[in-house]
Formats: C-alpha cells, sequence, structure tokens
C-alpha cells in the first residue's frame, strides 16, 4: 500500500531529478550486475535455439528429426552430436535447441495473452465495478477452487491440443492473478485527484483508462509478465511431461523428459539436460522479475 | 460451487469418445445396439437433463410405483426412451448430490468404490508433506526475519528462488535417479513394497517409500512458507508492541518467539485454502513419478483413458476440498485473532 501510495505521488528522488519513475528504474537497472546476468543468459538462450538451431544444423550436418538405428544413445562429446543422441538416434543438441524454441514461444505468447486478458478485465473490473466486477469475481473463484493442473489437464485432454491451441488453453486459464492484482490497483488509482479531475474535464471512461490509468500499471504488468512466464514454461513442461501438452514427435522440454524417464540408466544426460535447461530459464526469468520490482521500487534510495 | 459442477460437466459434454463409445468399442455392435444403449443412458436428452441427472439422480425422473421393474411414472425424460415400444426400467441413478458418481468407463465399477483408498494415499502424502513444510518453513522464515542481511538470510532467499524455479517432476527424477538408481538406497517408487499377501504396513513400517515424494512436495512448501513467514514477521517486528518488549528488557529471543513469532503467524490460517489447490496439482506430478496409488494420478490416468466419471469425480472432490479449506482458514483466523470479527 504505502508503495503504492508513493509510487503515485512520485518519489523524494524523481521530484529532486525531474526524471520519470522509468528512467530512474532503468538507471537502477544498469547498476543491478544479478538482473543483468540473468538478463543475457534469457538473451543467449533465446538466440542459440531460434539463430543457432538451423546454423549449428547446417554446419554440423545434424537433424533433430532424422532417426539412426546405428547409433542410438552416444554418449555427449562425440562428433558431430555434440551432446550425444537419444533413444531413437536423433541429435540431442539439436532437439534440445528446436525444443527450446518450442518451450520458449509457448511460455512468452501465453504469458502475453494471459496478461492482456488480465490487464484489461483488470483495469475494467476495478473501474466500473458493479456487475462487471462481480460476474469477473465469481469467474475468478470458480476456476481458483479447482486445481489449477486438474483443470489444465481436462482442458488439453478434451481439446488434444496443437501447440497454438495449448497457448490459447495456458492464456485462458492464466489471467485471474494478473486481474487481482490489477483491479487492486486500479481502485487506488481511481481516486488520485488526476483521474478525478479527467473525469471532470469530460474525458471519456476509454480515455481514462488507456491515457491516466494504464501507464500506472506499467511497472506491474511488466515484473507480472516476467514471473508468468517463468510459471507458464513450468506448467507447460508439467502437462507435456504428463503427455497432455506439446505431443511427439514435436519436442519440447517437458516432453523430452517423459521419454527420458524411460531409459534412465541408458543415458543420464538426457534426463539432466532438458530439466537443467527448464531451470535455467526458469530461474532467469524469476531473478528479472524480482530485478524489475527492486528497480521500479519507489522506496528504493540509490 | 454449482458453477463448478456446470463448468467440469460442460467440458465432459465437450469431449470426444463418451460413454456410447466407451461402452460399445467393439466391431460387433450394430447401429441399432448403438441406438439402443445411447438412448438407455440418455445421452440423446437435452443438455439440461442430462446436467440434472448427473447431480441429482434419475430416480425420481422415471419411477416404478408398482415394483415390476418397468416405469409407470416420469417426469422430464419419455417414458420409453429407446422406442422398443415397451416403458423403459425405471432410473437408477442417484445423482453426486447423493454420493452416486456414476461407473468408471474403464474399470467398470462405481467410481465412489475406487476413490477412497486413492484419496487416502493422497492425503497421507499431502498431510506429511504440509506438516514437514510447516516445520520447516516457519522457523526458517522467522530466523530470516530476524537476521534480516544476514548470512542465513540471504542463503534461504537464494535457496527458496531455486526450488520454486526447479520443475518439480524433473526434481523428483533426479532424486531417483541419484538415491533409487544409482545408490540404491531408497525405492524408487510406489507406496508399499510389493509383497504376496497384498498388505500394506502402516505408515512408519514403510518410511522409505515416502521420503522422496514427501521431500519433492516439501522442498515448494518450505520455499514458500519460508518467504511469506519472512514477510509477515518482517512486517510484526517493526510493531510498537515489539519496541515495547524489547524496551521493558525481556531476551531478545523472548521477544522473537512469544511476541513476534504468534503474531506473525496468524496470516499463515489463510493459507490452507490455497495450499489444497497446490498440493492437489502438485500430488498429480508427484505421484505420476514415485507411482504413488493416489488421487492425483489416478486422474492423470483417467484424463488419459477418456475415463470421464472419474475425472469429473476427482475435480468435485478436488473443489469441495478447496473449499473446506478456505472455510476452515477463514474459522481458524477468526479463532486465533481474536481482532477479528465476522459480523
Amino acid at each position: 500500500m504505502t508503495a503504492s501510495v508513493a509510487r503515485l505521488q512520485g518519489t523524494d528522488e524523481a521530484k529532486k531529478t525531474g526524471l520519470s519513475l522509468t528512467t530512474l528504474a532503468i538507471r537502477r537497472l544498469r547498476r543491478d550486475n544479478l538482473t543483468l546476468f540473468a538478463m543475457s543468459v534469457l538473451v543467449i538462450l533465446i538466440l542459440t535455439s531460434f539463430l543457432g538451431a538451423p546454423i549449428l544444423s547446417e554446419t554440423l550436418g545434424v537433424s533433430y528429426t532424422k532417426t539412426q538405428a546405428d547409433k542410438t544413445f552416444l554418449t555427449p562429446g562425440s562428433y558431430p552430436h555434440l551432446m550425444g543422441t537419444d533413444d531413437l538416434g536423433r541429435d540431442h543438441l539439436m532437439r534440445l535447441l528446436y525444443a527450446g524454441q518450442v518451450s520458449l514461444s509457448v511460455g512468452f505468447i501465453a504469458a502475453t495473452l494471459a496478461i492482456s486478458i488480465g490487464v484489461s478485465l483488470g483495469v475494467v473490473t476495478g473501474y466500473y465495478g458493479g456487475v462487471i466486477d462481480d460476474i469477473v469475481n465469481w469467474m475468478i473463484a470458480t476456476l481458483n477452487s479447482i486445481p489449477s493442473l486438474f483443470l489444465l489437464l481436462i482442458v488439453a485432454a478434451v481439446l488434444r491440443p496443437s501447440p497454438v491451441t495449448l497457448v490459447l488453453i495456458l492464456g485462458f486459464l492464466g489471467w485471474t492473478g494478473t486481474t487481482r492484482l490489477v483491479r487492486g490497483e486500479t481502485l487506488s488509482i481511481r481516486e488520485r485527484e488526476y483521474v478525478i479531475s479527467a473525469r471532470a474535464i469530460g474525458a471519456s471512461p476509454l480515455r481514462i483508462m488507456f491515457v491516466h490509468i494504464m501507464p500506472n500499471l506499467f511497472s506491474v504488468i511488466v515484473i507480472t509478465l516476467a514471473i508468468d512466464i517463468g510459471g507458464i514454461i513450468l506448467t507447460e513442461a508439467a502437462l507435456s511431461f504428463l503427455g497432455l501438452g506439446i505431443l511427439p514427435p514435436t519436442p519440447s522440454w517437458g516432453n523430452m523428459l517423459t521419454d527420458a524417464q524411460t531409459f534412465f540408466t541408458k543415458g543420464v544426460y538426457l534426463v539432466i539436460a532438458p530439466g537443467l535447461l527448464i531451470f535455467i530459464t526458469v530461474l532467469c526469468l524469476y531473478v528479472v522479475g524480482d530485478g524489475l520490482r527492486d528497480a521500479f521500487d519507489p522506496t528504493a534510495k540509490d | 460451487m454449482l458453477g463448478i459442477t456446470v463448468l467440469s460437466y460442460l467440458l465432459m459434454y465437450l469431449a470426444p469418445g463418451g460413454p456410447v463409445a466407451a461402452l460399445t468399442f467393439s466391431p460387433s455392435t450394430t447401429v441399432a445396439q448403438r441406438e439402443r444403449v445411447a438412448a438407455q443412458l440418455g445421452v440423446n436428452d437435452p443438455l439440461p437433463i442430462q446436467y440434472l441427472r448427473w447431480l441429482l439422480g434419475d430416480d425420481w425422473m422415471r419411477w416404478d410405483s408398482n415394483g415390476d421393474g418397468i416405469s409407470d411414472g416420469s417426469f422430464l425424460i419419455a417414458l420409453d426412451a429407446n422406442a422398443d415400444g415397451e416403458n423403459d426400467p425405471p432410473g437408477n441413478r442417484l445423482g453426486i448430490i447423493r454420493g452416486d458418481f456414476g461407473r468408471s468407463f474403464f474399470y467398470r465399477r462405481p467410481v465412489q468404490d475406487m476413490i477412497g483408498e486413492r484419496v487416502a494415499a493422497t492425503f497421507e502424502l499431502g498431510a506429511t508433506s504440509l506438516f514437514i513444510g510447516l516445520l520447516l518453513g516457519v522457523p526458517i522464515g522467522i530466523l530470516a526475519a530476524v537476521r534480516k542481511g544476514g548470512w542465513f538470510d540471504n542463503f534461504t532467499r537464494v535457496t527458496s528462488v531455486l526450488f520454486s524455479a526447479i520443475p518439480i517432476f524433473w526434481l523428483g527424477l533426479i532424486l531417483i535417479l541419484i538415491f533409487g538408481s544409482w545408490l540404491h538406497l531408497l525405492p524408487m517408487g510406489s507406496r508399499c513394497p510389493s509383497t504376496l499377501s497384498g498388505g500394506c504396513p502402516p505408515m512408519w513400517g514403510r518410511l522409505e517409500y515416502l521420503l522422496l515424494p514427501t521431500f519433492v512436495l516439501a522442498a515448494g512448501w518450505v520455499a514458500v512458507l519460508s518467504r511469506y513467514m519472512r514477510a509477515s514477521m518482517l512486517d510484526v517486528m517493526s510493531q510498537d508492541y515489539m519496541r515495547t518488549a524489547h524496551s521493558k528488557g525481556l531476551a531478545a529471543r523472548v521477544v522473537w518467539f512469544k511476541h513476534g513469532a504468534r503474531n506473525a503467524a496468524i496470516p499463515l490460517a489463510t493459507f490452507l485454502g490455497p495450499a489444497i489447490t497446490g498440493l492437489l496439482s502438485g500430488a498429480a506430478i508427484t505421484e505420476t513419478i514415485f507411482s504413488w496409488p493416489g488421487l492425483g494420478r489416478f486422474a492423470v490416468e483417467a484424463v488419459t483413458a477418456q475415463d470421464y466419471p472419474v475425472v469429473m469425480t476427482v475435480v468435485i472432490i478436488g473443489a469441495v476440498a478447496t473449499i473446506l479449506g478456505y472455510v476452515v482458514s477463514d474459522i481458524l483466523y477468526a479463532v486465533i485473532d481474536p481482532r477479528i470479527r465476522f459480523d
């Protein structure tokens, strides 16, 4: 509460320097080595899986789909299969990278979708209240009282998802937290003097929501986005692991572990690598989320 | 609650397969037979009636007042639904309201008969891990708050972020790999040692089976609870009564644990409701990895086998448990904290 009031009123520092909160946040972020490190790890991961995969595939002459009956369970370190091969003789490094494309895109797109729904519903319910607010709250209560993974399992089983429907499912079921957060913020912003004065000079509700309320939600949105992407990547991996998310032969970090589980003793690296990548990605996203929270915290002193 | 039943029923209604396909999955059944089965099951009825049958049963929709096995009165549905010229047998479903969850397509047994042992297995795992989570998480959170910025605080914060970012199914696999496959110290899964008699020793007789799954589930709880407790404790430590207690010259330990921790623990009461949903979600994954015969694994198997009565039962049980959790939370909250009164 104190934090949001301070943010809305502007900090002493902001008043002194006349800089916007975002400029200050970026300045703080530049000095936060841990967050910068996490960000660069993420960028490297994204670049290698999207750009590196086709290039490496060309230069090493390996493919993530080609099965080789005579070259199963090659251990990492062999050439040209740098990370070895899996139970069907497919190149493990290539599969990891292409799985990365799938897992990362699912995470980013689904989280963006969830946040968009969450923010729009949150702003609308917070601003108008009344019947819309009641309906949305009822929906949130209903969705939240079913264990989320059960709900996802059912929906995934009913729809037999392609990656696209999976993104839609994760997006359409993942907005409740954001909505509650944004609704709360909007409720407090709505009562600020500048919103009242905007209303007094006849600004339309749409204009108030977009011009006066949304910019104040920027930090909340960015922080939630980082953490949500991490959460969704974990959920997607769990679903795929249970055989209900991304389905083989499309690789994803989650379903690679399902296969690997069967070949515990033959290829330990097959178990370790995909999980490690999920772990690193999610960890970096959480660290970035935390770093952003600190950077945007108006009560922070430099 | 009604919302959940409507939602889960709608989802099932839209699902592929369905009861007729499941019961007549044999190439020798003719189209006419299929249709008879369909009519008897009532799948051709309008959706609201099907929903009512599932929720409230159908013994009041078509009844048999003279006891000859052929119905002689009906309400909402036809007396002769399969159109063979004879009145159909009376309805025999009681509806989920009266504990009739239907029959599993896959096992051909009433769902309520199979669910009991699985609820017990999940309860055993869930309660143990929640208990361990509380036992470790709460003191860790308090100590971290008391020594804010110290090495213990930093260490636990880093560990808690690490544990919330780790995929629990991967953690489970790695643990099985290390303790089960390499060191041969612990069993690789299942709830009981497999014996010829088929009996299961009491919990303390098979702790080694409980250890890994409990660790995986409890790790998450310790992470969440310690962070929660730390924030709550920091909040309490800035209160006036804490300063008063310190200035009275009480030992720091007494102030922290008697005055501080008790107040900081109050918000934990609100934790029970969400904790139950979290436990069930976590259980689905953990039970699958460790072949634990519980509710979560049952649900995953049922979803894969398109065994909808089972899936719906598990969802309803989960929802009931969650709502109970929230109610108990609210009551606990009022009991623990005399300042809170519900009007």
